[in-house]
């Protein structure tokens, strides 16, 4: 477990693998996986223009 | 299927498309090589880290684009192969390419300026659809009603600093059901397929649309198929619409998601997909 960047809520599970995105519960900021073992988040890269499919 | 064989994924960010090719190519026993867009480095001679294949997931066109160029110049195989990527990555090339290939395709017009986007938008008649000729997700797309609209949208477009910006991808409006139809090709076999609901105009599932499966039928494969073996084949989502006149390809997407796919189907989407970049790295 750690504590969300933008709220402090804490976050992270077991299932939760290295660079995986996943939304905190609580103030929904989209946060990525920095490391699982201590776990470790940071906000996710933002869209950019030429992201898609 | 092991025997040391490392797949390569080349990401961007892990959502759960890439973790159920992480998973799927674990349980085949294959040795995976997370490559991560934005910490990878590419000399001019050797990769920084080896693969026998590489499965692109990148969400970057211009990432996907120069990686797989690079991968090629290693002699490491690609899903999909550069030349896809750069296709069907821009629908200009697609649009080109498809009706090369007889696929049928809504009326489109390409302007390169402003000016051009007007007489652009009069061609292809009202309404019309402007959409960016790179990126998805339904982003930056316009429904243009009438001549004072497409003033008002290519004043806007133009102020943006892009030069893609100034590329102007015009689409007739394809007065469709209020659903979409989504093919998912894996090689030369259609692995699964869905509608695509919402009552907005744009069908979009990462636009919040719902979906539900889509039965294949003889015709609609035939032409799935042929729309992805139109821009070089792999793993390709090909987006349709139900036209007055029929069927018509409007995308093909070379990094498709298929969560919401795998969840309307329970196709194992991620299961084809490796097998197939396993099929690609032993050729």
């Amino acid at each position: 477990m750690t504590q969300c960047p933008e709220c402090d809520a804490m976050v992270g599970t077991n299932d939760k693998v290295l660079g995986e995105v996943f939304p905190c519960p609580d103030c929904g900021t989209e946060l990525e996986v920095l490391g699982t073992d201590p776990f470790q988040v940071q906000p996710a890269p933002k869209e950019a223009e030429d992201w898609g499919e | 299927m092991s025997d040391g064989f490392r797949l390569g994924v080349f990401y961007t960010i892990i959502r759960p498309e890439e973790k159920w090719i992480l998973g799927a190519a674990e349980s085949r026993g294959l040795a995976v090589v997370r490559l991560d867009d934005a910490e990878v480095t590419f000399g001019l001679d050797r990769p920084d880290a080896d693969a026998d294949v590489v499965v692109n997931r990148s969400v970057s066109h211009t990432r996907s684009l120069y990686a797989t160029r690079c991968y090629a110049h290693y002699g490491i195989p690609t899903v999909n192969h550069p030349e896809v990527v750069e296709l069907a990555g821009d629908k200009i090339l697609t649009s080109l390419r498809l009706a090369e290939r007889g696929v049928p395709t809504p009326k489109t017009v390409v302007a390169l300026s402003p000016e051009a986007a007007l007489k652009a938008i009069d061609r292809v008649g009202y309404p019309a659809v402007l959409k960016p000729a790179i990126g998805s997700w339904g982003r930056l797309m316009a429904k243009v009603g009438s001549r004072e609209e497409a003033e008002q949208i290519v004043e806007h477009k133009s102020a943006l600093s892009s030069p893609i910006h100034s590329v102007f991808y015009v689409q007739e409006f394809v007065p469709k059901p209020e659903r979409d139809l989504r093919v998912f090709v894996v090689g030369d076999r259609v692995v699964a397929g869905m509608y695509r609901r919402s009552s907005d105009w744009r069908t979009n599932a990462a636009r919040g649309g719902s979906t539900e499966p889509l039965p294949i039928s003889p015709e609609l494969a035939e032409l799935s198929l042929r729309a992805a073996s139109a821009v070089g084949g792999g793993v390709l989502a090909v987006d349709l619409m139900e036209a007055p006149s029929g069927l018509v390809v409007h995308e093909v997407n070379p990094t498709p998601e298929f969560k919401a796919l795998t969840a309307a189907t329970g196709a194992d989407v991620a299961g084809a997909i490796v097998d197939y970049a396993v099929e690609v790295g032993r050729r």
